[in-house]
């Protein structure tokens, strides 16, 4: 029996790629600037869509709709906060109530519409926000944060692919995303997801980024992914090294080069590609993974 | 009280850099060239200092003696493996039995002119070869790996700032290292220690391990530490950016260059810089340590 990767990267006709940010804070909770004042930020820099997260005050379609969003897709969002570790829901129609065991308010949030992302696992001071043995635990997340930016000015680490790379490994299917978490103007634009969107509507970014079609990064450009059969060729605008990661943490191949081209070993379980550019700049695929032809 | 730094990088003008690696495997144990080929592949990489760090195998100076230098400074030691974490013995002059209870093996290795280093805290499949609870636990020994080489090829990850940060943050004062841990050819290189000795001799490239007078590199060369009171400047080679982190792991400062210069807060409790360069090159100056006391304590 022959073995391929199963990935979310196969082409899509007439798509198109989209920057956004999924995890935004205002003034309606711990932000300092308004609503409008984010907003303005965030589209004077080019971004396409953006989701204002602030802490357990929803933000719905209807509440989108009545801000200028200045040319961006606003998305419907939340961030799940007390009671436990935070959680961005995306794309809700409510707010979800945070009381109770997280596993159930996962399950609430996931079975009202779009998805639950697991925020910055790596923050706080003994660099464990959200630690793996929960991650193992609750099933009904899409995604991890694997780089939040405004971590790198507070306690713990912005990054958190050593978990990724434990869950990917225990055979989970989950997606990294990389959002800036901004409360002020210094956090904005350090971190974001490229899309592969059919279009520019809400619920097509939604179900792309649901799907896994984008990759997650702090400034590196990736141009092309290509998969055919266990090969995969990526192209970079900006790379200096490409190193491909299988589990757990496990570096096959590396090139010194802004592409790169690997054989996947048929005993990988997972790959996935970390894209390291200048000035500590990265750029991370989603896993493709091992499965029988 | 006016604070002031307490820091390792007190006098640069009296020695030199010297390349080191401290860990590095030979056929005595799972490495696949002999200890002469490894002593040849450092030497022709311009290296100054070498350990060959066999498992649970001593590799003394008899042993040396009997072998071509090439040029390097040798030390003796080995990498004590067996029945729990995985530590550097350096300047080990007689085996150390690796028991099961670490403290002790700790307090066995740092007897003399000799001491310990933890290796490769998050390697393995849980990313945590050596927990946060035994690096608490555990008192004497001088250094953490935050980069080991051969990890890249391993499971968990090659750094380990996040287990260095924990531990300043507590008021511990841990150097940090950047080892290959070599086990061919191929694996050399990786990382390394520059180290600032008065002499080229083994003895002052030990003496400055221990007082904290190097860096851990990956490929970026600091050319300047300077101190003035609460100012601090780095200046590298190659960085394309340097970040100031604080206690916690906070970030200081950020600059998009090759220098910075930046006043330490008086209300954290150390503060250390990691360079970033090309093809993901790195560079971690020691910890600068803040004190409320007017002069350094001698």
């Amino acid at each position: 029996m022959s073995r391929q990767l199963v990935h979310p990267y196969t082409p899509l006709a007439g798509a198109r790629w989209l920057r956004g940010n999924l995890h935004t804070h205002t003034n309606r909770s711990d932000g300092l600037c308004t609503p409008q004042q984010v907003i303005d930020d965030y589209a004077a820099r080019g971004y396409d869509f953006l989701a204002i997260t602030d802490h357990d005050r929803v933000w719905t379609d209807d509440d989108c709709a009545a801000l200028d969003a200045k040319g961006m897709t606003l998305i419907a969002g939340n961030e799940i906060t007390d009671g436990g570790p935070h959680l961005l829901h995306i794309h809700p129609t409510r707010l979800i109530d945070p009381a109770g065991p997280r596993e159930q308010v996962i399950q609430n949030a996931a079975a009202d519409r779009g998805f639950v992302v697991v925020n910055h696992p790596n923050w706080q001071e003994r660099f464990d926000h959200c630690p793996l043995p929960r991650l193992l635990a609750w099933t009904d997340y899409i995604g991890m944060e694997i780089y939040n930016g405004v971590i790198g000015r507070l306690d713990g680490s912005p990054y958190a692919t050593n978990k990724w790379d434990m869950l990917l490994a225990a055979g989970r299917r989950i997606w990294g995303l990389a959002n800036d978490d901004s409360h002020a103007p210094m956090d904005v634009g350090l971190g974001w997801n490229m899309v592969c969107a059919a279009d520019r509507s809400a619920a097509a970014i939604v179900d792309a980024l649901a799907a896994g079609r984008f990759y997650a990064t702090t400034g590196v450009v990736i141009r092309h992914i290509e998969v055919d059969g266990l090969r995969v060729r990526l192209e970079t605008k900006n790379a200096q090294r490409i190193v491909a990661l299988r589990q757990t943490g496990t570096r096959f191949a590396v090139a010194d080069a802004p592409h790169i081209e690997v054989q996947v070993p048929e005993d990988a379980q997972y790959v996935r590609f970390e894209c390291w550019g200048p000035a500590e700049q990265f750029a991370w695929t989603q896993p493709m993974f091992m499965a029988d032809n | 009280m006016a604070k002031h730094l307490v820091h390792p990088y007190e006098d640069l003008a009296n020695g030199q850099w010297l390349k080191v690696n401290l860990h590095a495997h030979t056929t005595m144990s799972d490495g696949q060239s002999t200890r002469q080929q490894t002593i040849d592949d450092y030497a022709d990489r311009g290296y100054d200092a070498l350990m060959l760090s066999d498992h649970d195998v001593t590799t003394l100076v008899e042993d040396y003696m009997k072998l071509d230098s090439r040029g390097l400074l040798l030390i003796p030691g080995n990498e004590i493996s067996a029945n729990g974490q995985h530590l550097l013995h350096v300047n080990g002059t007689i085996p150390i039995r690796p028991i099961p209870q670490r403290q002790t093996v700790i307090d066995n290795a740092s007897k003399q002119d000799d001491f310990v280093i933890v290796n490769h805290p998050n390697f393995g499949d849980s990313f945590d070869h050596c927990p946060m609870r035994l690096l608490r636990q555990w008192t004497g020994y001088v250094g953490l790996e935050i980069y080991n080489g051969i990890v890249n090829l391993a499971t968990g990850n090659p750094y380990a700032t996040d287990k260095w940060d924990m531990l300043l943050s507590e008021g511990r004062r841990i150097w940090g290292l950047a080892n290959d841990d070599s086990h061919s050819r191929e694996t050399i290189g990786a990382g390394w220690n520059e180290v600032f000795a008065r002499q080229r001799t083994a003895e002052d490239v030990l003496e400055a391990i221990l007082a904290g007078r190097f860096y851990a590199t990956t490929g970026i060369a600091i050319t300047q530490i300077s101190v003035d009171d609460m100012t601090v400047t780095i200046q590298t080679d190659t960085a394309d950016r340097i970040v100031a982190t604080g206690t916690l792991g906070r970030q200081i400062a950020a600059v998009d260059d090759r220098q910075i210069t930046i006043d330490v807060p008086e209300t954290g409790i150390y503060v250390r810089f990691t360079c970033y360069g090309p093809h993901d090159t790195r560079a971690w100056t020691q910890p600068f340590f803040v004190e409320g006391h007017p002069h350094p304590r001698k």
